[in-house]
């Protein structure tokens, strides 16, 4: 190898800078007072979970604040929040979350969504001894033994499907298709509204597609063999834009149900307002009862300009928050290993009922039990440890999606 | 602290394999291998697949380099014939296929729910011991890789692939066997990958069919063409520079810069898709370009 030692000096000398600095910040995120409680956020900011991810983030911001507002916890230590990116990817989620254990010491992962970065991440928080609370829906997660380490809190893809089928039932659809995007999540919804709505009498064809397809056309036309009255959707906005074109430009009449994440604001926009028309949308909904929510919603859409009800993601990420904090109270230690046994006794039944964190804190330290009400959901925690969310449905009209009001199971 | 930077010198090795076995089979051969990800990807799955059937770690290691290496031999019969940038073509096609598989073949791979539980290599050690145990074998595996395909450069072998790929039709006139030359060359690339990849799973312990996108393949590509394409050392340098750019851009709010998190999400890209064009426009043939004697 012809390198001459002038060469190798100017270009090693380049790296070293780079390196450098990299140090350098090493350094400086090491040195903080220990008195701080670190929480870590892996939130998608990147990519596919963009719309959710940032808005996310920015109420786990307010949540962390609002906590040191009033004083903080266990007698003065305040929350601060380190912040990654998953990218919406299983691979750099998991560096991001090594950094975030390692380098930042964090006692929480909190938000990362999308199945594949949750089920990566998970193996780590567990051997790390890190709480995760998380946005994924897979069952795979449900399943798993996930002792007290691993909390999702925004409804499986079972609650989903569920929600979609006791939606098609009482709208008195008795025959419907079923349009599954390859994935567990589109699996699970498609399984599951199928067992919702033939457990009520109906007929539900399920018709299985492949991502990243230019068109749907084949499908579709399958979708539409059996003159369903309803197409559901387990499906995601790129895809389902492709689909409502080619099913606009067919001109064979049908209604249609997605999920929020599918069918949402940005959906409507690319199809246009009359290939929207009446399709409707089942999300899950913040916590409309709790009077934590309206002041939530003023500050989340002022500090955003996204409005909460397009990313009920948002308000939960408050609650992720919120709930740690609360346990850390419980249980008067900012160890996660301690505080994770207390997470579902400050958040479920039995207890007071309390609606914010002022509330909250009160009770625990005059030794009440509590039972916190969040501004996303009521963060009761099941046998499983997943916490279901509330729903609601949304109508596309005139171009616009408008929110219409609560499903009730 | 420690932790982390051998979890990104794990990931930053199995790069390493990656990229020379990438480096083998363009920067040697000028074989355009886009499809780099499914060696990778059978060498995951067929190394954590059979460890879940208790076959012994290193045995199911090996087979998956050993799968690996044999899947890209019918690409290599079939398409080396091929002039380079059909080659390039047929190659995604073969990525794209094993990833159909892959997320379609629900009682092989358990399709996009992906595999979890893959036993751990080391895994009686506690976390960090095992993860610099695995670092440990990864830097042996490298260095026997890199001493191998050093070695393999400088002999007559290495030399028939640089003329094959300088000058096709003079080397056949040689007497060269072009296509078996080529076909060597794709699937001993491939069983390192394979080989990458079996680390892969055996770090990870979980391997789902959204880790294996085309993306892999093109930051490989990038890690080789920055570094030097035909310079085993100069692609070291240059994948150690991709997770560089990928991992310190993490650090940035650390330095000073108090950006809001998503700000600071789409500022990294920006970054380090800056970084490497200028790496290109200062130097066009790599940091570390083969010597015009050796290459």
């Amino acid at each position: 190898m012809g390198i001459s030692r002038r060469d190798l000096l100017q270009r090693s000398a380049g790296l070293g800078a780079l390196l450098a600095t990299t140090a350098g910040g090493l350094r400086i995120s090491v040195a903080q007072e220990a008195e701080e409680i670190r929480f870590g956020t892996l939130c998608p900011i990147t990519r596919a979970g963009s719309i959710f991810g940032p808005g996310a983030q920015k109420a786990m911001e307010f949540a962390a604040a609002d906590v040191n507002e009033l004083g903080g916890l266990l007698g003065g230590r305040k929350i601060r929040l380190y912040s990654e990116d998953s990218q919406s990817d299983p691979d750099a989620g998991v560096r991001a979350a090594k950094k975030l254990i390692e380098v930042n010491q964090v006692q929480t992962v909190l938000g990362t969504w999308s199945s594949g970065v949750t089920m990566a991440v998970a193996p780590i928080v567990m051997e790390s001894k890190v709480v995760n609370m998380n946005f994924s829906g897979t069952t795979d997660l449900r399943d798993m033994k996930k002792d007290e380490w691993i909390w999702p809190v925004a409804g499986s893809n079972l609650a989903y499907g569920e929600m979609m089928g006791t939606y098609a039932i009482q709208q008195g659809y008795k025959n419907a298709s079923f349009m599954a995007f390859n994935n567990p999540s589109g699996l699970t919804l498609g399984e599951e509204f199928k067992r919702v709505f033939e457990a009520a009498g109906g007929t539900c064809n399920v018709i299985v597609y492949n991502p990243n397809q230019p068109s749907y056309r084949a499908e579709l036309t399958k979708a539409l063999s059996t003159n369903p009255e309803v197409i559901a959707l387990g499906s995601y906005l790129p895809d389902t834009t492709i689909i409502l074109k080619e099913w606009y430009a067919l001109g064979e009449p049908t209604k249609w149900i997605g999920p929020i994440w599918a069918v949402s604001p940005a959906l409507v926009d690319a199809v246009g307002a009359e290939a929207a028309e009446g399709i409707v949308s089942i999300g899950a909904v913040p916590n409309f009862d709790s009077p934590a929510y309206a002041a939530f919603k003023e500050r989340y859409e002022k500090a955003t300009g996204q409005p909460v009800l397009a990313n009920p993601f948002s308000a939960m990420g408050y609650d992720m928050v919120v709930t740690c904090a609360l346990a850390i109270e419980a249980a008067k230690s900012a160890v996660a290993e301690e505080f994770r046994k207390k997470i579902r006794a400050v958040a479920s039944p039995p207890g007071k009922k309390v609606y914010t964190i002022k509330e909250a804190l009160d009770a625990i330290r005059a030794g009440e039990e509590i039972d916190y009400e969040g501004v996303g959901g009521n963060m009761n925690f099941d046998e499983t440890g997943e916490a279901k969310p509330y729903f609601g449905y949304w109508i596309a009209e005139n171009g616009k999606l408008d929110f219409k009001g609560p499903v009730k199971g | 602290m420690i932790s982390y930077l051998i979890a990104i010198a794990i990931i930053g090795l199995i790069y390493v394999l990656l990229g020379l076995a990438l480096n083998l089979q363009w920067g040697q051969t000028g074989l355009i291998n886009f499809g780099h990800v499914a060696s990778f990807a059978i060498g995951a799955y067929t190394s954590g697949l059979l460890s879940l059937t208790g076959l012994p770690i290193p045995l199911a290691m090996a087979a998956g380099a050993l799968l690996a290496g044999l899947a890209a031999w019918p690409l290599g019969r079939l398409t080396v014939t091929l002039k380079e940038d059909y080659l390039a073509i047929t190659a995604i096609g073969f990525s794209e296929v094993v990833r159909s598989v892959l997320e379609n073949e629900m009682w092989l791979t358990r399709g996009p729910s992906g595999v979890p539980g893959i036993p751990s290599l080391f895994a009686g050690l506690p976390a960090t011991e095992r993860g610099a145990a695995i670092l440990a074998a990864l830097v042996i595996a490298a260095a026997i890789v890199f001493l191998l395909l050093e070695r393999l450069t400088r002999a007559p072998f290495g030399r028939a692939l640089r003329a094959i790929r300088d000058n096709e039709m003079a080397a056949a006139a040689l007497g060269k066997n072009i296509v078996s030359f080529k076909t060597r060359s794709l699937v001993l690339g491939a069983a390192i990958a394979g080989l990458a990849g079996a680390f892969y799973a055996h770090y990870l312990t979980f391997v789902s069919p959204e880790q294996f996108t085309p993306e892999v393949t093109f930051n490989v590509w990038i890690a080789v063409i920055v570094g030097g394409s035909g310079s085993n050392l100069g692609t070291i340098l240059g994948t150690f520079l991709l997770i560089l750019f990928l991992e310190g851009t993490r650090f940035l709010n650390d330095l000073g810069l108090a950006l809001d998190g998503s700000q600071l999400g789409a500022l990294r890209f920006m970054l380090i898709g800056a970084a490497l064009v200028l790496c290109m426009l200062f130097r066009p043939s790599g940091l570390l370009p083969p010597s015009t004697r050796s290459g």
